[in-house]
């Protein structure tokens, strides 16, 4: 199954999940893969965005957030949720 | 001395929208708001046609979620953060006894998701989503 859910299919997915789950006034393609989440100079999500994000990361994915550090290292950008899902996806 | 979950809830008179609390465990919790025709916010809302406040509905919701995001406890205080897909079904009248629920959905640092209902004789008048941020104490 190569090419079914290979990393560029993930980050268009998310980035869709973010739009849409976050109600961002944005095109999905409008998204850079590295742009940060959280703060001004990206995305400016907030920490209701986050506890969204995580419960569509579970519903969508499997993947369970839970723990601090490991929220600070995989919510920072379309690249790193992509990496994270695409090593611990369940679903 | 009354021990009840109620004690803990830092809301004090004229705000305090829970009459009695049933059981809370740290996933969900009951309570009972007893609508009664002195209420002052019904003077005003509306005079002739006492309707209680949704607004004060979702504050009743809010609360009964801080005491189950505290596990009845009073350690933590708790701010509504979000309110999501409230719905309000029928109007709320003097002697309406409002049996209220809270159940936690997901956590996430010192955010907590809860899906909330509203029944009066045992009729949904209100549900939806409200998210709580746990405040001070112990993280």
């Amino acid at each position: 199954m190569i090419g079914a859910h290979n990393v560029s299919d993930i980050k268009q997915a998310i980035k869709e999940m973010l739009v849409k789950r976050l109600k961002l006034k944005m095109d999905a393609a409008s998204i850079k893969d590295d742009a940060p989440l959280f703060g001004d100079a990206g995305l400016g999500l907030d920490s209701i965005d986050a506890l969204e994000l995580v419960v569509g990361l579970q519903k969508e994915y499997g993947v369970v957030i839970n723990d601090k550090a490991v929220a600070e290292r995989v919510l920072v950008s379309v690249n790193t949720i992509a990496e994270h899902v695409s090593a611990n996806k369940t679903a | 001395m009354d021990n009840s979950p109620l004690t803990s809830l830092p809301h004090a008179y004229p705000f305090r929208l829970l009459d009695r609390v049933g059981a809370i465990s740290a996933e969900r919790g009951t309570a009972i708001k007893n609508v009664s025709a002195n209420e002052a916010f019904l003077q005003g809302h509306f005079p002739g046609d006492p309707v209680m406040p949704g607004v004060l509905i979702i504050e009743a919701m809010a609360q009964l979620a801080g005491l189950v995001m505290n596990n009845g406890a009073r350690e933590c205080g708790a701010y509504v953060a979000q309110v999501k897909d409230m719905r309000f079904r029928k109007t709320v009248a003097p002697g309406d006894s409002i049996v209220l629920s809270a159940e936690i959905g997901s956590r996430f640092g010192s955010l907590a998701s809860f899906t909330v209902s509203a029944n009066v004789d045992g009729v949904v008048i209100a549900a939806g989503e409200i998210v709580m941020a746990q405040t001070g104490g112990k993280e």
